[in-house]
């Protein structure tokens, strides 16, 4: 245990050391955008090539957060390389790196075979990414709370993020929020705002919420007018962007 | 002297004016001359050639390119100097689609139904979308007769039917070769008639340089499609490589067909909407698309309000949304299925052997089929129809063909509220199936080691009296073991309602089930056994749809439930294998989308569950089991996947009759088909419902 201690901290005195001798060594070189960091990941990842991924390794040890966090997306679905992605998800949200912690919440949320998921180690991750106004960070915040995931169940706590991550555009977070109001669940009941959110998330092409959109239209209510003509068209424009829609959300 | 300086103008512009080189066309246009163009823009066509809805068999006026073809002529009687372009999303999105791609493909030597019009509609160019990869490369290289430089990617030898008009794509390429799959820009040379200072019109050659841009999520979106085999840049990074290219060959206008919406957020080559930063980038146009959205706001009278989105935008990223302005750069955005014509107007004049725009005279219209009063509809263009009459007429023929499978059961929803399971069994079979195989099949080692637990499906009977009295599914009416009855192409979609919906599985424990089970025991009212008026089992039928009935192999899950208990605590007997369930146990539910991410609002279920995701509709899946099913055994049969019933409710003696409304004159079916305590057929009300009685005591 001990002796695995001290590699590691070897391992790190040895990684800082080259980054700080790198980032001097080119410390006359432009730093490269976001965008550029992210161009040379995604060559990276789309055609497996090694010089790119090089690069961004290089990048990484200078310190860069987009480097960091990119190499770690790189690295995430290899199992042999999951403590690395780990760290260096870890790098990169302490440097501000909001799409990281994100990324660190995930890893630890998500089912992995030979991992147990640790949804309470996931949690100040994602606070962290909603804070800085992740979406998605704040949904999963929603979700973990409402399912009692790593953090005891509160439903007034689950909808306090699902409406951060809803004001931040999140269409999902917007259909459970439009649930919530519906039901009077961490919230007080309130059909109108509900309806509103249903229509945001549908807007926002959050397949059930077209869906249901759809349905409410068919044969109308209190809140929106029958209007048969726009149920099939919400329901045409759905089957037409299943084809997208099947891994955004 | 007018004649001679345009037909100067006209041979220098054909190249048959050879002394005077590349100079020659230049000096002869007078300086302060004129020349007002539009260009005109369709985007998302999705395969709507007509104004036709083929789920429905009924012609819908509100969408269609054979409207929009007029809409066409108008604008270029309005402007004799114009351009057409296309957007992309054009060969997806309705059976016809489809029937082409895949059911019946389009040979090479045929062109898509939709480039027909569009060759008839004499485009000038076209860029892609994201739905051109739906079908896969090889069909995507024939249809448009391009070949891609992808080994194993080939279309047939010699010029397949296709756009005849110049297709670009500016940041898709091969991974083999790193060069673009299609031609990553054009130069379309046009002659326009232009003003000269002393009011005399001339022709006059102007290069119209188009280049176009698709989401690189189209790489997770058809990623069984394009894996490996393309790579996708950022839109500015492409944009960036290839204006200075387009100058550099003569264009006097470059438009960006951007396949995205305006997204202000900060600048990522990741970001699927990227067409904002197209503004910036040199051009002189920006066409876009893929959100379906009408931008500028509409300018007919009562035009719907400025999407949210648009509106907002923050002040400081510059984006006219009246106007029709993009950091000054006109951007139009023509809606979907040809309900709008984009039309950007632009004057330009020559000065100092250049084109320069008049930005003040610039004006940017999304026009729609109401344009002229905000009410009357321009009218369908003849032409259209009559080009396409033959794929047309495949397409309704197509939904009624025979499917290869016989039933011998009526699959009906009118007693599905009592147990009857005739026309969701086979939903359900099909949906696990799938979901049995793909967990067998998976790579994905996290998947792959669920093989041991449970699956399980459940369905809803859609379409069971929400629309009324007619307003349930009903099958192969009249098929009896004596005489079965052929299922159709189309029935499928008559047993599975929605085709929007994707398969999807989730996975949870016994606990979650229960709570699942209790909210769609919630459509039933409660019953008091001591009350002798009549009481309505299912007071309401507007959110039928989420009335799960859960199912699995051998109808091993099985459970009942009690009507005469409150909402929340009905479910009891709940059992799998003939175990109680408990409330660790794991199962896997086959399902849809819709309810997997949180439709119906069932606890628990709410996307974070969900550990398939399929690219496949449930419709799909069901339509394919039947196929197999034809191919294996020819039938399908009452016994083997109509009457697996594995709800009943808990048997109580009422005082009073408990009815069920449903279309009248089913008695016989309910009772053909096992549904014993469907007892008696009363009165039909004011709706047109039949009260049948339920004996909750059978």
């Amino acid at each position: 245990m001990d002796v695995l201690k001290n590699s590691n901290t070897a391992l790190a005195c040895f990684v800082i050391a080259a980054a700080a001798a790198l980032s001097a060594c080119q410390s006359h070189e432009a730093q490269p955008t976001s965008a550029q960091i992210e161009s040379v990941a995604m060559t990276a990842s789309q055609l497996g090539a090694a010089k790119e991924e090089h690069q961004l390794s290089l990048w990484a040890l200078q310190g860069l957060p987009v480097a960091q966090r990119e190499l770690g997306l790189l690295y995430r679905p290899r199992p042999d390389r999951r403590a690395e992605a780990l760290q260096l998800f870890q790098q990169a949200a302490r440097a501000g790196d909001t799409e990281a912690a994100f990324q660190l919440g995930e890893m630890y949320r998500n089912t992995v075979v030979g991992v147990t998921p640790s949804p309470a180690q996931a949690w100040p991750w994602y606070q962290l990414a909603a804070e800085k106004n992740h979406p998605q960070a704040a949904l999963m915040l929603g979700l973990l709370a409402r399912n009692g995931e790593g953090v005891a169940r509160d439903d007034v706590v689950a909808a306090k993020w699902l409406t951060v991550a809803s004001d931040l555009g999140d269409a999902h977070a917007m259909f459970l929020l439009s649930n919530a109001y519906e039901a009077g669940q961490g919230v007080p009941r309130d059909a109108a705002r509900a309806r509103h959110l249903l229509e945001q998330a549908a807007e926002h092409d959050y397949p059930p919420a077209i869906q249901q959109l759809a349905m409410t239209v068919q044969t109308g209510d209190a809140l929106s007018p029958k209007d048969e003509l726009r149920a099939d068209h919400l329901l045409k424009e759905a089957n037409e962007h299943r084809h997208n829609n099947w891994n955004t959300f | 002297m007018k004649i001679n300086l345009v037909m100067y103008a006209a041979l220098a512009a054909v190249g048959l004016v050879g002394c005077g080189g590349t100079n020659t066309t230049t000096q002869t246009i007078p300086d302060g001359t004129t020349v007002s163009l539009a260009l005109m823009e369709t985007t998302d066509i999705h395969s709507n050639v007509l104004g036709y809805n083929y789920y429905g068999l009924a012609a819908d006026a509100t969408v269609g390119l054979d409207r929009a073809s007029t809409l066409i002529q108008g604008a270029r009687a309005e402007n004799p100097n114009n351009v057409l372009l296309d957007d992309g999303d054009v060969i997806q999105g309705t059976l016809l689609g489809d029937l082409q791609a895949v059911a019946s493909p389009v040979p090479c030597g045929g062109t898509l139904a939709v480039h027909k019009a569009m060759n008839a509609l004499k485009y000038d160019g076209g860029g892609l979308g994201n739905h051109e990869f739906n079908y896969g490369l090889p069909f995507l290289s024939q249809v448009t007769n391009t070949d891609f430089g992808i080994p194993g990617v080939s279309k047939p030898a010699g010029a397949c039917g296709a756009p005849t008009y110049p297709m670009v794509l500016s940041n898709v390429t091969a991974v083999a070769t790193g060069k673009t799959i299609y031609q990553p820009y054009a130069l379309i040379p046009r002659q326009f008639t232009a003003v000269t200072p002393d009011g005399s019109k001339i022709s006059v050659p102007m290069n119209i340089g188009i280049m176009s841009f698709v989401p690189p999520q189209i790489l997770t979106w058809d990623q069984k499609n394009l894996a490996g085999l393309v790579a996708v840049g950022g839109v500015q990074e492409a944009a960036n490589q290839y204006v200075p290219q387009l100058r550099a060959k003569g264009a006097d206008i470059v438009v960006a067909l951007s396949h995205g919406g305006l997204d202000t957020s900060p600048y990522s080559p990741k970001m699927e909407n990227g067409s904002y930063y197209l503004s910036t980038t040199g051009i002189d146009a920006l066409l876009i698309g893929h959100s379906h959205l009408i931008f500028p706001k509409g300018k007919e009278a009562g035009a719907a309000a400025l999407d949210p989105s648009f509106a907002a935008i923050p002040a400081s990223a510059k984006v006219d949304a009246v106007n029709g302005f993009v950091n000054g750069v006109p951007t139009v955005m023509a809606q979907s299925w040809g309900r709008r014509l984009g039309i950007i107007k632009m004057t330009y004049v020559y000065t100092a052997g250049k084109w320069v725009v008049q930005p003040a005279k610039t004006t940017v219209e999304a026009r729609g089929f109401t344009y002229t009063d905000g009410k009357t509809s321009v009218a369908a263009d003849p032409a259209i129809a009559t080009l396409v009459d033959t794929e047309h007429k495949a397409t309704i023929a197509y939904a009624k063909q025979p499917l290869g499978v016989t039933t011998d059961f009526e699959m009906s929803a009118y007693f599905a509220l009592a147990g009857d399971v005739s026309a969701i069994e086979l939903v359900n079979q099909a949906q696990l199936d799938y979901v049995k195989k793909f967990i067998a099949a998976s790579s994905d080692p996290t998947i792959a080691s669920y093989k041991s637990i449970p699956v399980i499906s459940c369905s809803a009977p859609f379409k069971a009296g929400r629309n009324g009295p007619t307003d349930f599914t009903d099958v192969a009416p009249g098929a009896t073991p004596a005489a079965p009855i052929g299922l159709q192409v189309r029935n499928p979609g008559d047993l599975y309602l929605y085709s929007n919906n994707n398969l999807q599985a989730v996975k949870i424990k016994g606990s979650d089930l229960k709570v699942w089970l209790e909210t769609a025991a919630r459509q039933f009212g409660q019953i008091d056994p001591s009350l002798t008026s009549e009481q309505d089992l299912v007071p309401s039928y507007g959110t039928i749809y989420n009335y799960d009935v859960f199912y699995a192999e051998n109808n091993a899950l099985t459970y009942q439930i009690d009507v005469t208990k409150p909402a929340g605590s009905r479910i009891v007997n709940l059992t799998y294998l003939g175990k109680p369930i408990a409330d660790s146990d794991d199962f896997i539910v086959a399902t849809n989308d819709y309810r997997a991410g949180g439709g119906g609002n069932v606890p628990g279920i709410d996307g974070s569950k969900t550990i398939i995701k399929s690219p496949d509709a449930n419709q799909t899946v069901v339509s394919n089991y039947l196929k197999a099913l034809g191919a294996s055994t020819g039938k399908v049969t009452l016994a083997s996947n109509g009457s697996a019933n594995s709800w009943s409710f808990v048997k109580v003696a009422t005082a009073g009759p408990v009815t069920l409304r449903s279309a009248p004159g089913h008695l016989a079916l309910a009772q053909s088909s096992g549904i014993k305590n469907v007892t008696a057929e009363g009165a039909v009300d004011a709706s047109g419902f039949a009260h049948y009685t339920i004996n909750l005591n059978k």
